[in-house]
């Protein structure tokens, strides 16, 4: 009888203290669960809070862009270039002549056509085709040795001045100037202005010279800017590192060209001797004080040591 | 690890789309022949961002960056990927995305910035990689692990034994 009460007791021990187990279980199942809940409650409000945050950013870089845009469409309307500019850009023709240049400077220089039919103009003369746009920075860059090179042969009027409206950068445009020469001609084309928006069309034989020519080594549409030398020589892109002009004013880049000792006038006349050089090939050597000068010559050489 | 189950099909699903147009601007950028269908005036034009200084990022093209993104990002979105509790791969995962994010950011500053036009397809890349970042970013954070999800608690060490004796006073 003792022994039954004995058992009856343990029973009841046992099923009470199972009872707590079994509470003190579902408590922590419960506390764990919420403390789950709380967790992705606290991850879900992280993902969400990124989520806002990437918007705000791509908002205010977006913002950014836009006011940006107004800010600069003003300097990059072309204006007719001051005397500074004209002057320092002849007195450049000339004195620039007689120093040897640092062909380390010219990054990207022109190419060989291969099989290329001769461009002349109507006249007979070889011509010199440059297809650009007025935002383009590349373009920017180039424009300078290119309008040195040619006023070594000939005289500009009407050019302008104005910053690229991609990364404002100080040139001169071929919109609305003339250039004249009796020994090439030259056609200079801005087919966009500063907003992207049309300005100059090109014929259709020189839409055929840019759309086959104007696509550079691993580009697969042509780009900004193309130089057609006659037919023989070609160039795709910038011929010297743009950023060399960053944050000066045409003004200041025309002075430079003068100067040999910066890194500026370097880059603008040892691609300017390139052209030169190229453009003496294209017009038998004329004139000869230009064609025989000491930086055209090595120019000449380099040109055609890289071209065979 | 239990994903919500949209996670992985439409994080894949994106991926695919992704590296879809990747493979389109790497042809475009590689073969002369493709021009991508985009329009060249104004502030949309491809032409003026694909061949824009800001097209190469180390020398690379952007869309080779692109493409290789979304290749790397399929074992990430893959289901057994999604099952996997590892942390590893749950952070490596959010972590991936993220770093295409901080890529887009500069990205969508360079077109808007720098070269002040918008490119459709890369736009169309940017929006994926966003789409990829807040669906891999909310599933992380919905997945459950299994216990949890399965209801079964581990049980007290004794819970087993005790619960004969139970048994045994209603017996």
């Amino acid at each position: 009888m003792a022994d039954g009460r004995d058992e009856v007791r343990q029973k009841s021990r046992t099923s009470n203290k199972y009872a707590a187990k079994k509470q003190a279980t579902e408590r922590i199942a419960a506390q764990r669960a919420a403390h789950q809940r709380a967790e992705r409650r606290r991850n879900i409000l992280i993902a969400g809070a990124s989520t806002l945050a990437v918007l705000i950013v791509v908002g205010v870089i977006v913002g950014i862009g836009l006011s940006q845009k107004k800010k600069t469409s003003a300097d990059s309307t072309p204006v007719p270039a001051s005397d500074t500019v004209t002057s320092a850009l002849s007195d450049a023709a000339t004195s620039t002549l007689a120093s040897t240049p640092d062909l380390s400077a010219v990054g990207n220089p022109p190419s060989l056509i291969s099989g290329g039919a001769a461009l002349t103009s109507p006249g007979g003369l070889p011509q010199v085709l440059y297809v650009g746009a007025e935002y383009c920075p590349n373009c920017a860059a180039t424009r300078w040795p290119l309008a040195l090179a040619l006023a070594r042969f000939g005289t500009f009027s009407d050019l302008s001045t104005m910053y690229s409206s991609e990364d404002n950068l100080p040139t001169l445009s071929f919109h609305g100037s003339s250039y004249t020469s009796q020994y090439l001609d030259f056609d200079g084309k801005e087919q966009v202005d500063g907003e992207n928006k049309p300005l100059e069309t090109l014929t259709a034989a020189e839409s055929q010279l840019f759309e086959t020519l104007g696509i550079g080594p691993g580009g697969s549409s042509p780009g900004y800017p193309f130089i057609d030398f006659g037919g023989k020589w070609r160039q795709n892109g910038t011929v010297f590192d743009p950023t060399v002009i960053s944050g000066m004013t045409p003004e200041s880049v025309a002075k430079a060209m003068t100067d040999s000792d910066s890194k500026v006038g370097k880059s603008i006349k040892a691609s300017a001797d390139v052209y030169t050089a190229i453009i003496c090939e294209l017009d038998g050597g004329k004139p000869a004080n230009v064609c025989t000068a000491p930086g055209v010559t090595t120019a000449e050489t380099a040109i055609n040591g890289a071209g065979k | 690890m239990r994903a919500p189950r949209w996670a992985a099909p439409v994080a894949l699903a994106l991926t695919a789309a992704g590296l879809g147009v990747a493979i389109y601007l790497t042809i475009a950028h590689f073969d002369e022949h493709v021009s991508l269908v985009c329009s060249a005036k104004g502030a949309i034009n491809c032409e003026k961002v694909t061949t824009s200084a800001q097209s190469h990022v180390f020398g690379i093209p952007v869309a080779v960056l692109g493409l290789a993104y979304f290749v790397f990002m399929i074992p990430w979105q893959l289901p057994v990927a999604w099952r996997s509790a590892h942390p590893f791969v749950r952070f490596g995962r959010a972590l991936y995305c993220a770093s295409g994010i901080v890529f887009v950011f500069y990205l969508v500053y360079a077109e808007a910035v720098l070269i002040k036009a918008i490119c459709l397809w890369c736009t169309a890349v940017h929006v994926i990689t966003l789409l990829l970042f807040v669906v891999t970013g909310f599933a992380t954070a919905l997945a459950q692990p299994h216990d949890a999800a399965d209801g079964d608690e581990d049980p007290p060490d004794d819970l087993d034994e005790l619960s004969q004796p139970n048994g045994g006073l209603h017996a």
